[in-house]
C-alpha cells in the first residue's frame, strides 16, 4: 500500500518536472520575437547614431548621396565622426520615391482589386467565381523577382513606347503627367509593377471576406426584393469595407518594403528627385540593397552606416503602418463583425 | 414587370378539390440540384389568408419547396425545376418574370433571425428605401413593429443595434421586415425552431394574428405547433407530398401520426 502510494508520488513528481520544463521552455521561445524586435531596432539605432551626428535633420531634407572621395589619404573628423572628405547621405530622394511608388500603386492596385473581389465573389457566375479566385491567389505567389523581371522586359517597354507617349500626349497639361519619356526604367514603370503585386494582396483580403458575409444575410436581402446589386451594396460591402482597409494597409507595407522588383524597373537615379512619371526614381528598399556593394568600399564605415539608417526609417514607417492599420480597422471592426474580425486577423 | 398584384390578391385559380381561391398553385413540381431529385412531382396549393403548413423529417424537401415558391433557388448553379408554380394564376417561373416582383409579393422568414447589423429601425427603413419607398417611413416602420408584437418593446430604442435584441425579437424584427414591404404572401421556414420556448410561443401567437390578412407558409418538423396554427396541411416524405388536405382532417385521420412515429417524430 505503501509502496503503491509512494510510486504514484514519484510518477506526479517527474510528470510536474516535465510540465515545468515544457512550460519554460515555451516561455522561453514566447520571448523570441521580442528579443529578436528589439535586438533588430537596437542595432539600427545603434548604428543610425553616427549617420545622425554627422547629417543631422539633413538626412531627411538632403538629396545628395555621395560616399566622399574613397582615394583620399585621410578619413576626416566631422562632428566627432569620420567620414571620407565630401561624403553626404540625404534621404530624401529615397524617402519620396518610396512614398510615390507605393501610394501611387496603392492608388491604382485598390479600385481594381476591389473590383476583382466584387467579380470574384459575387458579380460572375460559378464556376468563374472560382476561377478566379485560385487565379487571384496565384498572383500573390509569384516570387517579387519574377514581377521586376517582367516589368523590365514587358512593361518598361511598353510604358516607354505606348503607355507613356499615350499619358503625355492627353494629360500632359497636368504638371507630373508631362515630359518626355527617355527611359524604360522609371517611376510609372515601377509603379504598375508594384500595382500588379500590390493587387492580388488587396483582391484576397477583400475576397475572403466577402465570402465570409453569412449566407443568411444574403439570401433574406434577396427574400426582400433586393437585387444582387442592392444585396452587394447593402450587404456584403459593409461588411468587407474593414477587410479592403486591412488589405490595402497590407499591400502597402508590401509595397513599401519590396526591394528586388522595384530595384530591377524603378531606374535606380541617385541624387535627383524625379520631374514627372517618366523619371527615374529610387526607393529606400531598392537603395539598401542597391548600394551595398559601393558602401562596403567606404574604409569608414560611414556608407553602410547610412544604409541601415534607411533600413530603421522604413521598418519605422513599416511599423507606423501597421499600427495605423490596426486603429482604424478595429474601430470599424466595432461596426463590422465579419470583415473587421477577418482583416483585424490578418493583421 | 409581369406580375400584377397585390390588387388581385387571392383571385387565382381555385383548386379542383376545393371551393377557396388558391394563391399559390404548385403542379407536378420536380426540383433537381445537381444528379439528386429534391423534390418528385409534388402537387399543393395554399388559400387566400390562412396557414398552409408543410411537416416531414429532415431531408424530406419541405424546405427546398418553400424556396421554390419566391425562387431563391435562382441562385444555386446546377438547379433544374419542372412542373408549374402559380402566383394568383401567373406562372412564377414563365419567361420574362420579375425576380424582384415575385420576392415583394411573396416575402420570407428564414429559420434563424437574419436581422442586418444596423438599427432596428434601418432594418426595415432600408428594406422599404431600397424598394424606392421615401414617403411615410417612419409610420410605416411603426405600423410593421406593431404588427410583429416588437414595438412597445423597442419604441424607445429604435436606433440601437438590432443585434442587441434577443433571438425571439431578433425573429419578430425579422418577419416585422417582411411584412414592410406588405407581401400576399409570407414563406416561414421553420421560423421558431432556433428560438427558447417563451419565443417560439410569441411567434406562434403572431402568426395566428398575421394570418387574417395574410397568407402563411409554414415550414415545421413540430407536430404540435403545426396542429396548434395549420389550416392546411402537407406531409412530405421523401420529395413527395404524402398526403394534402385540411389539417383538422389529417391530424384526425392519424395519417399524420402514422407517418410521425415511422420518421421517429419528424426528428432532426
Amino acid at each position: 500500500m505503501i509502496r503503491s502510494e509512494q510510486g504514484r508520488l514519484t510518477s506526479r513528481g517527474l510528470r510536474s518536472l516535465v510540465e515545468t520544463g515544457v512550460q519554460t521552455g515555451l516561455g522561453i521561445l514566447a520571448l523570441a520575437p521580442f528579443v529578436v524586435l528589439v535586438g533588430l531596432v537596437g542595432y539600427l539605432i545603434w548604428v543610425s547614431i553616427p549617420v545622425f551626428r554627422y547629417m543631422r535633420w539633413g538626412f531627411f531634407s538632403h538629396i545628395a548621396w555621395n560616399l566622399g572621395n574613397l582615394y583620399a589619404y585621410h578619413p576626416v573628423l566631422v562632428h566627432g565622426v569620420r567620414v571620407m572628405p565630401g561624403a553626404e547621405f540625404g534621404a530624401f530622394a529615397f524617402l519620396l520615391g518610396t512614398g510615390l511608388t507605393s501610394l501611387m500603386a496603392i492608388c491604382l492596385a485598390v479600385p481594381i482589386a476591389f473590383l476583382l473581389a466584387s467579380a470574384a465573389s459575387f458579380g460572375v457566375s460559378w464556376p468563374w467565381r472560382n476561377i478566379l479566385a485560385i487565379l487571384v491567389e496565384m498572383m500573390a505567389g509569384v516570387p517579387s523577382v519574377v514581377f521586376g523581371l517582367f516589368g523590365f522586359i514587358v512593361l518598361g517597354p511598353a510604358i516607354a513606347t505606348q503607355v507613356g507617349p499615350w499619358l503625355n500626349h492627353w494629360l500632359s497639361p497636368i504638371p507630373f503627367f508631362s515630359g518626355p519619356v527617355t527611359s524604360e526604367t522609371n517611376l510609372l514603370t515601377a509603379t504598375v509593377t508594384l500595382t500588379l503585386m500590390v493587387i492580388p494582396i488587396v483582391a484576397t483580403t477583400t475576397r475572403v471576406a466577402m465570402a465570409r458575409v453569412p449566407r443568411d444575410w444574403v439570401d433574406s436581402a434577396r427574400a426582400l426584393g433586393w437585387t444582387e446589386h442592392e444585396v452587394f451594396w447593402h450587404v456584403i460591402w459593409p461588411h468587407s469595407r474593414a477587410a479592403l482597409t486591412g488589405g490595402t494597409i497590407l499591400g502597402l507595407g508590401r509595397a513599401l518594403g519590396e526591394t528586388m522588383a522595384v530595384l530591377m524597373v524603378s531606374g535606380n537615379a541617385l541624387n535627383v528627385l524625379p520631374k514627372n512619371i517618366y523619371s527615374g526614381v529610387s526607393t529606400m528598399a531598392a537603395t539598401i540593397a542597391g548600394q551595398l556593394d559601393a558602401a562596403l568600399t567606404d574604409p569608414t564605415r560611414m556608407a553602410v552606416h547610412a544604409l541601415g539608417t534607411l533600413g530603421l526609417i522604413l521598418m519605422a514607417i513599416s511599423l507606423a503602418v501597421n499600427l495605423i492599420a490596426r486603429v482604424v480597422v478595429v474601430s470599424d471592426g466595432q461596426t463590422d463583425h465579419a470583415g473587421g474580425g477577418l482583416a483585424h486577423g490578418i493583421l | 414587370m409581369l406580375l400584377t398584384l397585390p390588387s388581385d390578391r387571392g383571385n387565382g385559380t381555385s383548386s379542383p378539390q376545393d371551393d377557396h381561391p388558391a394563391v399559390i398553385d404548385v403542379e407536378a413540381l420536380s426540383l433537381t440540384v445537381g444528379t439528386r431529385a429534391v423534390l418528385r412531382q409534388v402537387n399543393f396549393w395554399v388559400p387566400a389568408n390562412g396557414i398552409t403548413t408543410v411537416v416531414g423529417p429532415s431531408g424530406s424537401g419541405k424546405s427546398s419547396l418553400l424556396r421554390i415558391l419566391n425562387r431563391m433557388w435562382d441562385h444555386v448553379p446546377r438547379v433544374r425545376i419542372e412542373g408549374h408554380v402559380r402566383f394568383s394564376g401567373q406562372d412564377l417561373y414563365a419567361r420574362g418574370v420579375d425576380v424582384r416582383a415575385v420576392r415583394t409579393h411573396i416575402g420570407m422568414v428564414f429559420q434563424r433571425p437574419t436581422p442586418f447589423p444596423r438599427s432596428i429601425y434601418d432594418n426595415i427603413a432600408l428594406t422599404l428605401r431600397v424598394h424606392g419607398i421615401r414617403q411615410g417611413i417612419s409610420d410605416r416602420v411603426e405600423s410593421v413593429l406593431s404588427a410583429s408584437g416588437l414595438w412597445d418593446e423597442v419604441k424607445d430604442r429604435l436606433l440601437a443595434s438590432a443585434l442587441t435584441l434577443s433571438g425571439g425579437q431578433q425573429q419578430r424584427l425579422s418577419i416585422a421586415r417582411a411584412l414592410a414591404l406588405n407581401p400576399a404572401v409570407l414563406l416561414m421556414d421553420e421560423p421558431q425552431s432556433a428560438l427558447d420556448p417563451r419565443s417560439r410561443d410569441q411567434i406562434t401567437q403572431l402568426m395566428l394574428t398575421l394570418k387574417k390578412h395574410t397568407t402563411i407558409v409554414l415550414v415545421t418538423h413540430h407536430l404540435d405547433e403545426a396542429k396548434r396554427v395549420s389550416d392546411r396541411l402537407g406531409v412530405m416524405v421523401g420529395g413527395t407530398m404524402e398526403v394534402f388536405g385540411p389539417a383538422r382532417e389529417i391530424f384526425q385521420s392519424e395519417s399524420v401520426a402514422r407517418l410521425a412515429s415511422a420518421t421517429q417524430e419528424f426528428g432532426q
